[in-house]
């Protein structure tokens, strides 16, 4: 699991969705909150970490990172 | 069929610039500032994209200090065939333009607002001590903000901003370049950009191998110093329209940090001016490996190699943590939740890791970053012969501040119906297959024959083996490519690009029989002295490759006649 | 046999004091990791000797007489 979304903290500002280099998220429109979709794609490279205004992404490294 | 009927939008500009990286944004910007209506388009979001997308800790390189513009075109040149062996493996005159230029484009950032000084209000210039005595050339940055700054400098110099766009092909009309076609990569429009000129700025390529951390199971985008959207976009579509590569078979081996991300980029090797320290597993000590040397310490069974920061200073580890900040915060968590501690970690260096392809290779131009095709320029990383931020935006600036005399004369030109069509439908193709091959799936067939059949220790019987299976995979596999969203779209696209720059680069390794450098040819292991400041240029003539060897240009007598 | 030397280079918890201050000042005003290390770092960089020239220079060129003793 790369990046994920804890969804008690989400605001749904979009922030992680509108910035992601590598396009790994969606937008789901009905609970106006993005999902991690194309997980296996996150490069970890920490943006959608970062930028999150309420800190509510997680980041995992892959086992090969150890 | 009316264009209008064919595609979902189209769109009149005067500059195309493809990628909104840290080229393609300053090019952008001063372009407009001379009056014209320009478009720049990127594949992810300006805010983030690109190798500067995180941040950058430093900038630039500056003729100061002592150091003259031909001294610095000397180091360059001797930091090149540390990679590449003996000679030249670029057109000096583009790489003394850039230290020509240094102090100008400092002014033009400074112009944007862009922060170039030290909390303190002065230029910090970082100590430098690679060349024996303390140079200072080099300004340190506080950066991690610089792409949404330059988001911000574009939408107020009226730039018309396309993110998530990603180029199909270029448009031509006889031997001109005259825009582009485009997916939306979310919402799968197909556009058309009519453009008088087109500027390239997509950064590098190295996807057609694994990245330095190997990842067998998941996570296949992973690569340090450019981000994993690096599928060589630009490199490929300028070549499909006809414009010329250069280097494609010197992708700069060199050794990469396993833990890499660890650091920030920069300070394995830069850290303020302390060089860090090679070991063996034992911790014997030594001064750089390349890859002959890397081959000898393995058949000693002196490997792994490390490399370590424990003999700085703490003051020292305080300014990495600081430079963590600049380029990129992720290194924290990277180190802290392994135990990484830079003040006593060995970190591993996996040899023979392509560079991606960045130490010579790119779109062919000359001193005006003029790509071999009318109307097209190359800026940046995706511009063969030199790499850094510092380049990328001097580049671009350049480019930006004297396109309009181009596009003064270039006049109106018409796009060719067949030719969008045609596109259009190689394109979307993938939309249409229910029951075919994933696009992660072919890319790594693809990056599978590098690694067996290319790799770093080449012959002749291998790689023409690779071109073989490669073959195979364009017959059978590129027809079968599925998509069933824009996203997938995208990823289909771009091994497609991936695939003709693999052949594009085996046929120039191919080519190359000798061993140079980390050029290695087991079936060549002499250098050939013909092949002397000799590269390869590779384009497109009448549906077919063609290769060229040819001569780098020399240094220009007024250049070499100035003092400083 | 010879004890690997790589033990000790995983360290089991070790923490940056930079990113201490960062994760804190986020917490503490509930903002991004980016909005916090922007408040955070110029405090830090003031206690960090930027600007003594001759200890850099002296920094550095120890490492470079270290390093040239490696060729001899």
């Amino acid at each position: 699991m790369a990046a994920k979304i804890d969804f008690k903290r989400c605001v749904g500002c979009g922030r992680c969705y509108d910035l992601c280099p590598i396009d790994v998220f969606t937008w789901d429109e009905e609970v106006n909150m993005p999902r991690v979709t194309y997980e296996e794609e996150c490069w970890h490279c920490g943006i959608c970490w970062m930028e999150c205004p309420k800190r509510a992404i997680d980041i995992t490294f892959p086992a090969s990172f150890w | 069929m009316a264009l209008e009927q064919l595609v979902d939008k189209i769109i009149k500009t005067d500059v195309l610039v493809i990628g909104g990286g840290i080229a393609g944004c300053p090019a952008a910007i001063k372009a407009a500032e001379h009056g014209l209506d320009v478009t720049i388009v990127e594949k992810s979001k300006i805010e983030r994209s690109g190798s500067a997308g995180q941040g950058i800790d430093h900038y630039g390189i500056f003729p100061r200090d002592g150091i003259t513009k031909m001294e610095l075109l000397r180091r360059w040149e001797a930091y090149q065939s540390r990679f590449n062996g003996d000679g030249r493996f670029g057109d000096p005159n583009i790489i003394y333009k850039y230290y020509d230029s240094a102090f100008w484009a400092l002014e033009e950032l400074e112009k944007m607002g862009i922060p170039m000084k030290w909390d303190d209000g002065e230029f910090y210039w970082m100590p430098h001590g690679r060349y024996g005595g303390v140079n200072r050339i080099m300004l340190r940055v506080h950066w991690q903000n610089i792409k949404p700054y330059m988001a911000g400098v574009l939408k107020e110099s009226g730039v018309n901003v396309l993110n998530r766009i990603m180029i199909v092909d270029l448009l031509t009309n006889n031997d001109k370049i005259v825009g582009a076609t485009a997916i939306n990569t979310r919402t799968g429009e197909f556009i058309i950009i009519k453009a008088k000129a087109v500027i390239i700025a997509t950064g590098l390529f190295a996807r057609c191998y694994d990245p330095e951390t190997p990842l067998f199971w998941k996570y296949k985008f992973r690569y340090h110093w450019c981000p994993a959207t690096v599928s060589g976009d630009g490199w490929a579509t300028a070549y499909r329209s006809g414009a010329e590569l250069a280097n494609m078979d010197i992708t700069g081996w060199h050794f990469r940090a396993r833990d890499d991300l660890t650091l920030s980029f920069g300070n394995l090797n830069l850290n303020d001016g302390i060089a860090g320290k090679f070991l063996t597993w034992k911790g014997e000590e030594f001064i750089f490996a390349n890859a002959h040397k890397y081959h000898e310490l393995e058949q000693n069974g002196k490997t792994p190699i490390y490399q370590t920061l424990e003999h700085l200073p703490d003051d020292y580890h305080k300014r990495m943590e600081v430079a963590y900040v600049d380029e990129r915060l992720i290194s924290f968590k990277i180190a802290e939740d392994r135990g990484f501690n830079p003040r006593t970690h060995w970190y591993e260096l996996m040899p023979n890791k392509p560079l991606n392809f960045i130490t010579a290779s790119g779109i062919s131009i000359d001193e005006n970053f003029k790509a071999s095709a009318k109307g097209l320029y190359a800026i940046g990383d995706c511009a063969a012969g030199f790499h850094s931020c510092g380049h990328a935006v001097v580049s671009g600036l350049l480019v930006g501040d004297s396109i309009n005399t181009y596009v003064a004369e270039a006049g109106d030109l018409a796009v060719d119906e067949a030719q969008v069509k045609s596109q259009k439908q190689v394109a979307l193709a993938p939309l249409a297959v229910k029951k075919g091959t994933e696009p992660m799936e072919l890319e790594c067939a693809i990056r599978y024959i590098c690694e067996r059949y290319v790799g770093q220790f080449k012959s002749e019987g291998k790689m023409r083996e690779g071109l073989k299976r490669l073959a195979s995979l364009r017959r059978v596999f590129l027809p079968s490519l599925m998509a069933n969203n824009p996203h997938y779209l995208m990823r289909c696209l771009e091994v497609r690009n991936i695939m003709d720059l693999t052949e594009v680069h085996i046929k120039a390794c191919l080519e190359r029989m000798e061993t140079r450098g980390n050029f290695i040819r087991l079936d060549y292991p002499e250098k050939d002295p013909s092949r002397d400041n000799m590269l390869t240029f590779q384009h497109i003539e009448n549906g077919k490759m063609k290769l060229e060897i040819r001569q780098v240009p020399e240094l220009k007598p007024e250049y070499a006649r100035e003092r400083k | 046999m010879e004890e690997p030397k790589s033990e000790k280079r995983y360290e089991d918890s070790f923490e940056f004091p930079l990113w201490r201050l960062v994760k804190q000042r986020a917490e503490k005003d509930d903002i991004s990791y980016v909005e916090a290390s922007k408040k955070v770092v110029p405090e830090y960089v003031k206690t960090i000797k930027y600007r003594d020239i001759d200890f850099e220079n002296a920094s550095i060129e120890k490492r470079v007489k270290e390093k040239a003793k490696l060729t001899e």
